[in-house]
């Protein structure tokens, strides 16, 4: 029956139905009503309509809750995500649409299906609509970091909690609290540094922030100090914290990231290094370690260098010539290449911003009433 | 190890007197057990000769005990000294009153002055610095607020207030007439230079006592000898200056060579450095380090300088090779191949030397730059960084467009105290599951 209806052209009514039904609905049909959820979702064709938009709001994030009450977040990713592409309107999302999907890929771990999503398109929020809750832009760029965690894609997280911090805030939530703390260690992962909060971030913002994570800033401050022993002591010291905070894993990878810092620096300073050289400099236990290290070093092309088992020596340098340090001619060129789509798209969107400024009734009163008090002024003189 | 200076502490001592002097000697004594009797003696006798601090004279004659040195006993000095002090402060203060009276603003700032330099040989420094203070309204003339300003610094100096000493040395250079007046310019320009040491500024300071007149001669023996300005002047430049500042700004100075007269050994250090006699050098450095260690503006940067030194000297020394054998510049730089190799090891992580080490053959070979590749690494990350924040701008604004916010009481959160600040609280407990 529902089915059938769902062909007609009176989708708006139709979704009013569904989500009363929904109310009283029974928890053993939760997956029936997904799939019709799913069904009404894959007939959708933006530009909808803002009631439409309003129910459809309403009826995921129902589903989202009771997924999570029955356990079955992994069954909401495929029409969560049917929702996001078909809501879409001129490659936009509507942020609780995406918030809730990338919500359900980090419940349900699957954020290989949530990477791919954002691999494909870039995260353009429709904030035009007056039902936008900013909290739905926050938690979206949050799910997002996490979800790029996950597939250990640090620069990208990176990305997505900068962007966390640029929504507009007077208030220091648990969330952002969360992400800073993400943000201290992600950040040493991928840049070995803590990197400072934009400027428009807020003051009262970054200097609030930096109160509710003092373990993470000394960890931080260790890790600067570039020594693992004392690295490991600070973990250790406030090893309770990091599990209570769900970080732990996190700062286990902080911990290797330094080891692999430390080998990349001494690539850079050494042609040959002997392996119980590279254990000693770089803080490893021994050097079966450093040669386990570097093997895997090298398997994932962070560096380029040649074991020699018998003299138990490593030397830091590929046969093709260039840098052991992985920054070939060609790998510079695909990065120009990508960071120059990168322009491109970013210049799309400001022309977008600049497009919509100049048609937007505000501004244009705005101006026009500036140049009728210039007038009047000039008038008076 | 204990610092053994190279020559004897009574031609050291002979260099200073008053307070500074005092206060050498007292450092010395605590930084050297072989030396301690001697300097002691040597402060007790020119705190008697030179001052009318009690309390002073009392403390050394203990330190003395404690040295085992019992055969002085205490003479009429002290009990003279309090006879007098009490007649002279009496007098002053009367004089002052009276000059105050009668409205004499000369014989105020005098008075004043008086009762300062009389506080000061008592060994009251912050009362003697509030007197010296006062004087500031009562002085008229350009001479008269240099005056003031050379004795605040000199008991500020003293005080180890150099904050105090920077702001009144850049108010007696705004003097009109300082211009004329070498010797007090000079002496501006040692005063500087202490506190900038104090603040570890040391190229800075190199530059003020690089700049100071031997016109000074011994006029601010108190605190800086003529000596002192040569060793502090060309030891922080040599420290901090690359090789054509070392030229231009110190070998080429005219001025500042009657200064390194007096100290031949510094002199022949910078040559040997400048002309790259390594072997001399550090041997030579290696003498006048026990020297350094027992000065008391010097001595808490011995260790920086030495640092600093030493790194400047490795860097200059790989520049014109391509490839270095460790072996003959471990024996160069007086030291055993793996610590050399730790050494440049650090040289290249902080980028002062552009080569990467065979630790295998034991040979430092010189990199091969790829400008080209490096510029266009560079232009790409802050590209990067510049879409980031771009990226992140327009976020910002586009929110603020829509008037979207996270506020502290919405309809979707509820708002609680958070370590005494208003806070905004979103479920989290859902949020963790993820990780």
């Amino acid at each position: 029956m529902l089915e059938q209806t769902l062909m007609d052209e009176d989708k708006d009514l139709l979704l009013a139905l569904l989500r009363g039904v929904s109310v009283n609905w029974h928890n053993e049909d939760f997956e029936v009503l997904l799939s019709y959820f799913h069904c009404l979702v894959q007939k959708l064709q933006g530009p909808l309509n803002p009631i439409v938009v309003e129910e459809l709001q309403s009826l995921g994030q129902y589903l989202s809750q009771k997924s999570i009450e029955q356990q079955k977040v992994l069954a909401t990713v495929l029409p969560f995500r049917s929702l996001c592409i078909q809501t879409a309107d001129a490659e936009e999302f509507y942020p609780r649409f995406l918030a809730i999907f990338l919500k359900s890929c980090v419940l349900s771990k699957s954020y290989s299906v949530g990477s791919r999503f954002m691999e494909h398109r870039k995260l353009i929020l429709k904030l035009e609509e007056n039902a936008v809750d900013p909290c739905d832009v926050l938690l979206t760029y949050y799910y997002a970091a996490v979800i790029q965690v996950g597939v250990k894609d640090y620069l990208k997280a990176l990305q997505c909690l900068k962007l966390v911090f640029s929504v507009p805030s007077n208030v220091v939530s648990d969330l952002a609290v969360d992400a800073y703390k993400k943000y201290v260690l992600v950040s040493l992962i991928a840049k070995g540094n803590v990197e400072p909060l934009a400027k428009f971030s807020g003051l009262f913002i970054q200097r609030q922030l930096k109160n509710y994570c003092p373990e993470y800033l000394a960890l931080a401050k260790e890790f600067a100090q570039r020594d693992a022993t004392q690295l490991r002591q600070v973990m250790e010291n406030y090893k309770l914290v990091f599990i209570n905070d769900l970080h732990w894993g996190l700062v286990k990878e902080t911990f290797k990231a330094l080891l692999r810092s430390n080998i990349k620096n001494l690539t850079r300073t050494f042609l040959t290094l002997s392996l119980e050289d590279i254990a000693t400099k770089a803080s490893l236990t021994d050097s079966k370690e450093a040669e386990r290290m570097l093997r895997s070093m090298v398997y994932q092309q962070e560096i380029s260098a040649v074991i020699d088992q018998r003299a138990q020596m490593v030397r830091f340098e590929s046969k093709n010539g260039f840098k052991a340090s992985g920054k070939s001619n060609t790998k510079t060129a695909s990065a120009v290449f990508a960071e120059t789509n990168r322009c491109l798209d970013l210049y799309n969107q400001l022309f977008q911003f600049y497009q919509n400024l100049l048609t937007d009734p505000q501004y244009m009163f705005r101006e026009h009433s500036q140049d009728g008090e210039e007038m009047l002024d000039h008038s008076f003189c | 190890m204990e610092p053994q200076p190279s020559s004897d502490l009574d031609t050291y001592a002979s260099r200073y007197y008053g307070r500074g002097k005092i206060l050498r000697l007292l450092h010395i004594a605590s930084h050297s057990v072989q030396l301690r009797k001697e300097a002691l003696l040597l402060a007790l006798d020119e705190t008697k000769a030179e001052t009318r601090d009690v309390q002073l004279y009392k403390r050394l004659l203990e330190k003395l005990k404690e040295t085992g040195q019992v055969s002085i006993l205490q003479d009429e000095w002290e009990t003279t000294v309090v006879r007098e002090d009490s007649k002279e402060v009496e007098r002053l203060e009367t004089e002052l009153q009276r000059y105050r009276h009668n409205m004499i603003k000369d014989s105020i700032r005098m008075a004043y002055g008086d009762l300062g330099d009389f506080q000061y040989s008592k060994g009251n420094l912050e009362e003697a610095l509030r007197n010296y203070l006062k004087m500031r309204d009562y002085c008229v003339s350009s001479q008269q607020i240099t005056d003031m300003c050379l004795k605040i610094i000199q008991c500020a100096i003293i005080l180890g207030n150099f904050s105090l000493v920077e702001s009144y040395v850049q108010k007696a250079e705004q003097t009109p007439e300082i211009a004329n007046d070498e010797k007090t310019q000079a002496k501006l320009q040692c005063a500087l230079g202490l506190a900038l040491l104090s603040k570890r500024k040391l190229k800075a300071a190199a530059e003020r006592f690089l700049q100071v007149s031997f016109a000074l001669q011994d006029s601010f023996n108190e605190m800086l000898a003529p000596e002192d300005v040569s060793t502090l002047g060309a030891i922080c430049a040599l420290a901090t200056f690359d090789r054509k500042e070392l030229k231009h700004k110190l070998l080429d100075n005219k001025a500042f060579k009657e200064f390194l007269e007096l100290t031949p050994n510094v002199r022949e250090l910078i040559n040997d450095f400048y002309f790259c006699r390594y072997g001399k050098f550090f041997e030579r450095l290696q003498r006048m380090e026990p020297d350094w260690r027992l000065d008391l503006y010097f001595y808490s940067l011995v260790d920086t300088v030495m640092e600093l030194i030493r790194d400047k000297a490795l860097a200059q020394y790989v520049m014109p090779y391509t490839c270095v054998y460790l072996d003959e510049m471990a024996k160069v730089f007086c030291t055993d191949v793996y610590h050399l190799q730790n050494e440049l090891a650090k040289l290249i992580t902080s980028h002062q030397i552009e080569a990467r080490i065979d630790s295998h053959r034991k040979i430092l070979y010189a990199k091969e730059l790829d400008v080209r590749n490096t510029s266009l690494w560079n232009t790409v990350s802050q590209g990067a960084q510049l879409i980031d924040q771009a990226e992140s701008m327009l976020l910002h604004i586009k929110m603020l467009k829509h008037r979207l916010s996270i506020r502290a009481l919405s309809a979707t959160e509820a708002s609680y105290d958070h370590s005494n600040c208003s806070t905004s609280r979103m479920d989290l407990g859902s949020l963790h599951h993820g990780e």
